[in-house]
């Protein structure tokens, strides 16, 4: 998936810069594709609806960086840049779409009423939050041995220490350190996401 | 991304826990939960929320688990309302095309997939539209792609086991080529092992689908699409955009596949530069399988180079036929394919490696070739017809050896040649005694390899093969004189390269009675001169050296007829001798005029290793005399010379690196160069130890890049340990003493340490008076002169500027050097109130500057501006304000920054003090405001402010010391 790319470099920005760059632009696209798709679908757009938002806020990037845009980056971080070209263009997909494209199905619609700024940017910021756990997550599964991961998957269903360590055959001691590491490998990766995202 | 490196390498050097990461401003802020103390789970939590999270939404009857993305499309996991299971649904990427176009077209391609019926390939269900968006629909196959599977699951890759796996494949492909379908896109990510280890493969009849939407101008978002799938399983005819790929395009597909599988890397290993790699792919041959791991079985070898040949008319005809042969090395059967001929082999050495090529040809036509024909030639003449036959019977063994055991394992598959060199021969070297019962053929052969380990400066195995060669030559007095002296010759040089000069001396000594042998091979006959040459450079007897070097060139025009060809070494021994003995112009023009003549050689003519060598002289003289550029090119050219046949850690190769990095540097990019020349300098040190000439001058080198790179600090405790490491015994390391002194004078200087720096050069100077080469000794003493005139002794530096004139005058006249020369010392006479002298000087420079077609902005700037001051010395305020006004004019043209904010700056003083002096004053408030100007655009350095002094107390000749004379550009 999309653990090979987590190496959003620093110069993936100019890269971008030059519309013609398909590499520079798929690697973004691999790095932020499942973020807005994520989001959309929380703001209640079908998958297909969430695709033309995505589609649409790549072609406003597009254009906004091959006409030398830049954004503040002493006023808002990326994440919140990016956020606020995802919430106009859901919007003005809705927009454009006509009522008729909300759904009749009534969680949907519950989702799709009106929000308060504040609230749609909640919405973003937590699935930015998910966003990078799990694209640490994948990193960290990669980089995990098998055992170590059905260790993990064990713990991360509710079962104690102990009896993951009973199932192992290990001592619990063992059982600790593997949490341990996953849990610092999460983090180290984050981190590392954290930088290449400051660098954008 | 540094993230992931230091993961992956906590990873890869143990399995413990890595340390907590520095905490990032973000971590707290955003991921509080990775922060709080090892105890709490709630980061546990959080991770199970996003995997929980797992919904994409909706599409029609199906529920999105999640998606992979590829080149040619999208694939997500949906669950299935309907069926309550999962379905793959792919997503090709369509562009402007209608849904229900792509529609029909593929179902008139799946009427065709739809015979594909084996276990092996996954079935595709139906071509759907939901909501707009068309779909394809398969089985949803839980597996991981083939080349993952085995890297877990195959522990050092039994060849039998991934056979069979890989047959299963091969299996399922033959099955579809028999029914018409071709792949065109196979690749380990097309085939999944299912958690039964079965492989699956995936989109078969696709790619005709795929080619066909690619080619109907597929827009997207960010302008065409070029859906550039991965080359690296692809067929060359197919990157190179053939229409009609067949059968055989899999067959070369699967034979990548098989290489990563069995091996663990691709036959093409990635290059930094996608182009590069492409062109490998289209144009060099695949890294060969047993030099990746020797342990593979040699016939796997022959049919994964089979599978894997350019053209498809020698690859296998089928995939059946590749299954076959694999068959039959699992059970021990002959294969059917066969390793190319030597002859083909050979084709594509000459080929690839031509310069390899050229060099082992040198070899063998010296040791066979030439005696072979000369002997047939002689065989006519006289009745030597018996002997004439043994030789021809020896030719033909060395040449077997070569070939096979020398030539044959320097691969033609191997991009890195010079490696499998020396370990062919490594290899090869063992078996001669047991090969060959024949003295002659074994005295050959030892010859040969003593003088490959000596070539690649594996001297004491090169000696003992010599010496080997020595014995086997003289116990048999049958023997030919001429290739015992070409052995002797070569165990001369071999001594030569372990400093054992009186050694060398005597093994010459028993050549030079026999010379008249060795009249057949000029070359050999002209090395006993060279060689003698060498061995007086060695122990610093330049002169005697230069001396017999000219006797050998002059007696080969003699005994020949004609100049010593350009390949000769002697040329490089001559300009080395010429250099040391200070005559530079000389020995340029000599190497220049040997290069051009070695240019036009013809390719076989051309010695590489020599053509580098003077490549590398030459480089290094431009460098000596900071002409950075042309000395790029001369470096850049060694490396291009050496590249194919010596590898990066030769010491040949890390003299041009350290020296290249140096001109860069000395060009402004000494932060990117000084990773590389501190392994230049460590390769060095290993090849030749701390105190050679060659490592000083190295070690001198990095010393500077340290301070290009604004790191004194650095630099002088390299300089001092050069100190400590050079004595003064020696001619090599007495220099490296003068350089390192010198430098270290300057960089106190700069540091303001005066007296310190007073002492360095003061020691330079006496140093450089040893050596013939004058320029260097201006050079410093120039810069001695300047310091003495400013803090020492005036009278002194008015002594050393003399001497250091008359110097520049005949070895660097109207050179930058003398020009800075007779300005600095102009500016210490003004000093010392003698004007009338240093006004004479630089009217004499400004006419010699005038006359000079080039001149250094700098030194424009320079003369003027110290006219300038000159004529003010005198009240000529015209002539004054119109020098100054040209100085002012030269600024924009001046290079570093630092140096225009800081000239600008001492410009515009004079020019005010000049017009206040001469009571202008609408002028002189007008330079004020071009100075307040200046100061409110903080023209300064480093961010600071550029602030004005002007002291309306100051003396006349105050501002003669607001400037600092120029430095005299590093010595050499």
């Amino acid at each position: 998936m999309m653990n090979n790319d987590s190496k959003t470099s620093s110069t993936l920005l100019d890269l971008l810069k030059d519309s013609t760059n398909h590499q520079a632009w798929r690697r973004f696209e691999q790095r932020y594709r499942e973020l807005i798709l994520r989001y959309c679908s929380r703001r209640g757009l079908q998958h297909c609806d969430a695709e033309d938002v995505r589609q649409d806020v790549m072609a406003r990037l597009s254009h906004a960086l091959s006409r030398g845009f830049q954004y503040d980056r002493e006023r808002g971080r990326f994440r919140s840049y990016l956020g606020r070209v995802v919430a106009n263009a859901v919007h003005t997909h809705r927009t454009r779409s006509g009522p008729e494209l909300e759904s009749l199905d009534p969680k949907i619609h519950a989702s799709s009423l009106p929000q308060e700024a504040a609230e749609l940017d909640d919405i973003w910021q937590e699935e930015w939050r998910n966003h990078h756990v799990r694209l640490a997550f994948q990193w960290t599964r990669s980089q995990t041995s098998e055992r170590d991961l059905r260790i993990f998957e064990s713990l991360l269903a509710g079962h104690s220490v102990r009896e993951v360590a009973d199932q192992e055959s290990a001592t619990e001691a063992a059982i600790y350190k593997v949490k341990q590491r996953v849990r610092n490998l999460i983090r180290q990766q984050i981190q590392s996401q954290l930088r290449d995202e400051k660098e954008l | 991304m540094r993230g992931r490196s230091e993961a992956e390498s906590s990873l890869s050097e143990n399995r413990s826990i890595p340390d907590p990461p520095a905490d990032h401003p973000g971590m707290g802020e955003w991921f509080p939960e990775f922060l709080s103390d090892e105890q709490s789970d709630s980061w546990l939590a959080l991770v199970r929320q996003t995997r929980s999270s797992y919904s994409l939404g909706r599409l029609g009857p199906y529920e999105l688990i999640d998606y992979q993305h590829g080149g040619q499309g999208i694939v997500y996991r949906a669950h299935s309302a309907e069926s309550g299971g999962f379905v793959a649904l792919k997503r090709p990427l369509l562009g402007s095309l209608a849904p229900e176009e792509v529609r029909q077209r593929f179902d008139r391609e799946h009427e065709v997939n739809a015979a594909l019926d084996h276990e092996n390939i996954v079935q595709m269900h139906s071509f759907e539209v939901i909501d707009g968006h068309p779909l394809i629909k398969m089985e949803w196959v839980d597996g991981i792609p083939i080349n993952q599977w085995v890297d877990r699951h195959l522990s050092g890759r039994p060849a039998e086991a991934v056979l069979s796996l890989f047959l299963e494949v091969c299996s399922a492909v033959n099955h579809a080529h028999q029914r018409g379908v071709i792949h065109r896109d196979l690749k380990p990510s097309n085939i999944l092992v299912d958690d039964r280890g079965r492989p699956r493969l995936l989109d078969f009849g696709l790619a005709k689908v795929s080619k066909w939407l690619e080619s109907t101008s597929v827009e997207s978002l960010t302008g065409s699409a070029q859906l550039l799938g991965t080359p690296r399983y692809m067929a060359p005819e197919q990157t190179q955009g053939a229409r009609h790929a067949d059968v055989r395009a899999d067959v070369y597909s699967l034979g990548v596949i098989l290489y990563e599988l069995l091996l663990g890397a691709l036959p093409f290993p990635p290059v930094g530069d996608t182009l590069e790699w492409l062109r490998q792919m289209q144009e060099g041959e695949p890294r060969r399988p047993r030099s990746v791991n020797p342990g593979l079985d040699r016939q796997l070898e022959i049919i994964l180079l089979k599978a894997l040949e350019k053209v498809p008319e020698r690859r296998y005809a089928s995939v059946d036929a590749f299954a076959s042969d694999l068959r039959r090395v699992r059970s021990g059967q002959p294969i059917e394919a066969v390793p190319p001929s030597l002859f083909y082999q050979l084709a594509k050495l000459v080929r690839l490696h031509r310069w390899l090529f050229a060099l082992v040809v040198t070899i063998v036509a010296s040791v066979v070739a030439i005696g072979v024909l000369l002997l047939l030639h002689q065989a006519n003449l006289t009745v030597e017809r018996d002997r004439a036959s043994r030789e021809a019977a020896r030719a033909t063994a060395v040449s077997d050896f070569l070939l096979n055991d020398i030539l044959g394992q320097a691969e033609p598959f191997r991009s890195n040649p010079e490696t499998t060199l020396r370990e062919a021969v490594e290899r090869a070297s063992f078996r001669i005694d047991d090969a060959f019962s024949d003295h002659e053929v074994r005295a050959s052969l030892h010859h040969l390899v003593g003088k490959t380990f000596s070539f690649l400066s594996h001297w004491q195995r090169g000696e003992d093969h010599l010496r080997n060669a020595d014995r086997l030559l003289h116990n048999d007095s049958s023997m030919d004189n001429a290739d015992a002296l070409r052995n002797l010759l070569a165990l001369a040089l071999n001594q030569l390269g372990q400093r054992k000069y009186e050694d060398a001396a005597k093994i010459v000594d028993r050549v030079l009675p026999r010379m008249d042998d060795l009249l057949a091979d000029p070359g050999a006959w002209l090395q006993v001169f060279g060689l003698q040459g060498k061995i007086f450079y060695g122990q610093d007897r330049f002169e005697e050296s230069e001396r017999a070097l000219r006797r050998g060139v002059e007696r080969y025009r003699r005994t020949f007829g004609q100049e010593p060809p350009p390949a000769a070494e002697i040329w490089s021994d001559l300009w080395v001798a010429l250099q040391s003995v200070g005559r530079e112009r000389d020995a340029e023009d000599l190497l220049r005029s040997v290069i051009a003549r070695h240019e036009q050689q013809a390719a076989r003519e051309i010695r590489p290793a020599t053509l580098g060598l003077q490549y590398l002289q030459l480089g290094r003289h431009a460098y000596a005399h900071k002409r950075w550029e042309e000395a790029l090119t001369w470096f850049r050219k060694a490396d291009e010379v050496y590249r194919p046949f010596l590898a990066e850690d030769h010491y040949r190769r890390a003299t041009v690196a350290i020296f290249h990095a140096g001109a860069l540097a000395e060009q402004g990019h000494s932060h990117q160069v000084l990773s590389q020349a501190e392994r230049a300098v460590a390769i060095l040190i290993n090849a030749y130890g701390v105190s050679h000439r060659t490592t000083l001058g190295a070690r001198a080198c990095l010393a500077d890049i340290y301070q290009l790179a604004g790191k004194p600090a650095e630099a002088e405790k390299r300089f001092l340990s050069i100190l400590e490491d050079a004595s003064e015994g020696n001619e090599g390391q007495s220099r490296a003493r003068a350089t390192s002194l010198a430098r270290l004078g300057n960089l106190y200087r700069d540091q303001g340490r005066h007296q310190e720096s007073l002492e360095r050069l003061r020691d330079a100077v006496s140093l450089y008076r040893q050596f013939p080469s004058l320029l260097d000794l201006a050079g410093v003493l120039g810069n001695l002169a300047t310091l003495e005139g400013e803090i020492g002794d005036p009278e002194r530096s008015f002594e050393l500027f003399r001497e250091a004139l008359t110097i520049l005058d005949s070895e660097a006249k109207h050179t930058r050097l003398h020009f800075l020369g007779m300005c600095n010392y102009s500016l210490i006479l003004m000093r010392e109130g003698r004007n009338d002298e240093a006004l004479q000087i630089l009217e004499d420079c400004r006419e010699a500057v005038l006359s000079t077609s080039q001149v250094d902005p700098d030194v424009h700037w320079r003369l003027h501006y110290y006219l300038g001051i000159a004529w003010k010395q005198f009240e000529e305020w015209a002539e004054a304000e119109s020098f100054l006004l040209e100085a002012y004019e030269t600024l924009p043209k001046l290079k570093t920054t630092t140096a225009l904010a800081s000239n600008t700056q001492v410009t515009v003083i004079e020019l005010i003090d000049l017009y206040e002096q001469w009571k202008w004053t609408e002028l002189a408030e007008k330079w004020w405001g071009v100075a307040r100007e200046f100061e409110a655009r903080g023209l300064g350095q480093g961010g600071q402010a550029f602030s004005w002094h002007p002291d309306p107390a100051k003396d006349e000749r105050g501002s003669v010391d607001d400037v600092a004379p120029q430095s005299f550009s590093k010595e050499q």
